[in-house]
C-alpha cells in the first residue's frame, strides 16, 4: 500500500490542478465547440508539465528550494515582485471559482441556497487544512477526485468515432474559425500548465520532506499523476464532443459537465461525476490556498508550511487564512465562477514565463544540484516549452479580446 | 494586467448587451437558445426515465432557465434590423417559452417531464428555423 501512498502528491496535484474547474470548463467547452480536433493539446500540455513538475520536485529535494525561492534568487527583487503579483493574482482569481464551484455542487447536491452553502464550503475548506495533516488533505482529496474516472468509462459508453478520436492527437486548424480554435488551444494549454500546480508541487515535497533519495517517487508522481490528470482530460473531451457536440450543446455552466456522465450511465454515474468534482474543485481550492501563502513567505523569506503549525508559521498561515476569506466573499457578490475560472485560466497563461524561467535555469544550476542538474533531454524539453509557454503568454489576451472568450 | 482585465470586461458587456440585432447577433441568440432547449430536453429525458437525481434536475434545470432567460432579455432589450424584428420577437418569445418549460421541469414527475422533452426538442427545431440554421 506504501507505493500508492506515496504517489498521493502527484494525484493531488494533477486532480486538484489538471482537472480543476479550468480544466473542466475548457475541455467541455472545447470537445463542445471543436470535438476531438484538440486532443493533441491536451498531449502537449500534460508533456509540459511532467518536463517542469519534475524539474521542480528535484530541485526542491535536491536543493530544498521551492518556486519562489528560486523566483526570488534569479529574477531579483523587481522582477520577482512582479513575477509574484501576477502568480498572486491569478491564484486568488482561480481560489475564488473552486471556492464557487464547490458551492455550485453543493447546490446540485442539495438544492439548498448557493449563499447558504458558500460558508459549508468555506467551514469545510478551513477545516480540512487546519485539522488535516498535509499528507491526509492528499489522499482524501487526491483519491476521492478519482472518482472523476468516470468520465472515462462515460466516454467509452457514448461510443465515438474511435478513428475521430486518434485523429484529434494530430495537430490540425481545419475549423471553421481559426482564432477561436487558437484561444481553446492557449486556454487548454494555460489550464493544463497553470503555475499554480508546480507551486504547490515544489513546496509539497518540501512540506513532505524530500532528499534526493525521492528523486525516483518524484518520477513516479509526475507520471502517474499528471499522465492521470492528462487521461481525464481526454475523457471529459471525449464526452463533450461525443455527446454536445452533434446536438449544438454549448456548456455554460457546472451542471453541464455531470450531464455527460448522467446520459450515458444514469444516476450512478452522475453521482460520481458529482463527488469527483466536488474533490477535485476542493482539492483544487486547497492548492491554490497555500500555493498563495506558500509564494508569499517563500518570496519573503518568512516561516512557512503545514508542518510547522500555525504557532511556528504564523504569517503563512494568516496568509491562506485572509486569502479563503477573501475567495468567498468574492463569489458571494453573485460574479459567475465559470466566468471567473475562463478569466483565471487565460491570465495564467500570461504567468506562465515567470514562473517556469526561473525553475529551468536553477535545474541547470550544478551549485545547487550537483549530479541532478538537468541533462541534455530535460534541457531541450524544457527550452521547447519555454518557447511554447512564451507564444501562449503573448498569444493569450490578444486572443480572449479578439474572439469575445471563444464566443467567436 | 487590471487595466486589461477592465478592458475585457468592458468589450464583453459591450458584447452582450449591443443594441442592434443584426443576422450574425439573431444567429447566435438562436444557437444559445437551441442549446439550451436541447440540454434540458436531455435532462427532461433522463427524468422521464429516473435516471438523474431529484436535486440535480431541479438546481440544473432552474440554472438553465436563468440562462435562457437572460437570452430573452438580451433579445427583448435590443433594436433589430428591419427584416428582422418579426423573428427577433418570435425568438425571444420563444425563449420565454423555453424558461417556462424549464420551470416546469424543475418539480415535474416522470409522464410529465418525458412531455416537457418533447416540447424541449420542438423548441430547439423551432429556433433552429429563426436562426437559419439547415
Amino acid at each position: 500500500m506504501r507505493p500508492i501512498f506515496q504517489v498521493a502528491l502527484g494525484i493531488l496535484a494533477a486532480i486538484g490542478g489538471f482537472v480543476d474547474i479550468g480544466d473542466l470548463v475548457f475541455n467541455v467547452a472545447a470537445g463542445a465547440e471543436f470535438g476531438f480536433s484538440l486532443l493533441w493539446v491536451v498531449v502537449v500540455g500534460v508533456v509540459g508539465i511532467i518536463v517542469y513538475s519534475e524539474m521542480c520536485g528535484r530541485v526542491a529535494a535536491v536543493s530544498k528550494r521551492a518556486v519562489f525561492d528560486a523566483v526570488r534568487e534569479r529574477l531579483g527583487f523587481g522582477v520577482g515582485l512582479v513575477a509574484l503579483l501576477a502568480a498572486q493574482l491569478v491564484t486568488f482569481l482561480t481560489l475564488a471559482a473552486e471556492v464557487g464551484g464547490i458551492a455550485i455542487v453543493l447546490q446540485l447536491l442539495s438544492d439548498l441556497p448557493f449563499l447558504a452553502l458558500l460558508p459549508l464550503a468555506f467551514l469545510g475548506l478551513l477545516a480540512a487544512i487546519w485539522f488535516l495533516e498535509f499528507e491526509w488533505i492528499e489522499r482524501l482529496f487526491g483519491y476521492a477526485g478519482l472518482c472523476l474516472i468516470v468520465f472515462v468509462v462515460a466516454a467509452i459508453k457514448l461510443e465515438p468515432d474511435w478513428s475521430s478520436v486518434a485523429h484529434g492527437f494530430v495537430p490540425q486548424i481545419d475549423t471553421g474559425d481559426p482564432l477561436v480554435y487558437l484561444y481553446f488551444a492557449v486556454g487548454l494549454l494555460g489550464a493544463a500548465m497553470t503555475p499554480y500546480e508546480v507551486y504547490f508541487y515544489s513546496s509539497g515535497a518540501i512540506e513532505e520532506g524530500w532528499t534526493p533519495k525521492d528523486l525516483g517517487l518524484n518520477r513516479l508522481n509526475t507520471f502517474i499523476g499528471y499522465g492521470l490528470g492528462g487521461v481525464l482530460s481526454f475523457a471529459l473531451m471525449i464526452t463533450a464532443g461525443a455527446l454536445f457536440l452533434p446536438q449544438g450543446i454549448r456548456p455554460e455552466l457546472i451542471g453541464t459537465v455531470a450531464l455527460g456522465t448522467e446520459v450515458p450511465l444514469g444516476q450512478i454515474g452522475l453521482l460520481l461525476a458529482l463527488v469527483g468534482i466536488l474533490f477535485a474543485v476542493g482539492g483544487a481550492a486547497i492548492d491554490t490556498c497555500f500555493s498563495f501563502a506558500y509564494n508569499l513567505a517563500q518570496f519573503f523569506g518568512w516561516e512557512w508550511g503545514k508542518y510547522r503549525g500555525a504557532a511556528r508559521a504564523p504569517r503563512f498561515t494568516l496568509a491562506w487564512l485572509v486569502l479563503l476569506v477573501l475567495a468567498c466573499g468574492v463569489i458571494a457578490t453573485g460574479i459567475d465562477p465559470v466566468m471567473l475560472t475562463e478569466y483565471a485560466v487565460i491570465f495564467s497563461a500570461v504567468a506562465l514565463p515567470l514562473t517556469y524561467l526561473p525553475i529551468l535555469l536553477v535545474a541547470n544550476d550544478r551549485a545547487y544540484m550537483r549530479e541532478h542538474a538537468n541533462g541534455r533531454l530535460a534541457n531541450v524539453f524544457g527550452v521547447v516549452y519555454l518557447l511554447v509557454i512564451l507564444f501562449v503568454a503573448l498569444a493569450a489576451i490578444p486572443l480572449m479580446l479578439i474572439t469575445n472568450m471563444g464566443q467567436g | 494586467m487590471g487595466l486589461l482585465a477592465a478592458l475585457a470586461a468592458a468589450l464583453l458587456v459591450g458584447g452582450c448587451g449591443s443594441a442592434t440585432t443584426d443576422r450574425d447577433t439573431l444567429g447566435k441568440s438562436a444557437d444559445a437558445v437551441h442549446s439550451t432547449a436541447t440540454e434540458g430536453a436531455l435532462l427532461a429525458d433522463d427524468a422521464a426515465a429516473g435516471r438523474t437525481i431529484g436535486t440535480y434536475r431541479s438546481v440544473h434545470a432552474a440554472a438553465l432557465e436563468e440562462t435562457v432567460s437572460a437570452e430573452a432579455r438580451t433579445l427583448e432589450g435590443a433594436q433589430a434590423e428591419a427584416g428582422l424584428r418579426a423573428d427577433a420577437a418570435r425568438l425571444a418569445n420563444l425563449a420565454d417559452d423555453v424558461a417556462r418549460l424549464l420551470v416546469r421541469l424543475e418539480a415535474a414527475d416522470a409522464a410529465e417531464a418525458g412531455r416537457l422533452a418533447e416540447e424541449l426538442r420542438r423548441a430547439a427545431r423551432r429556433a433552429d428555423e429563426l436562426g437559419g440554421s439547415p
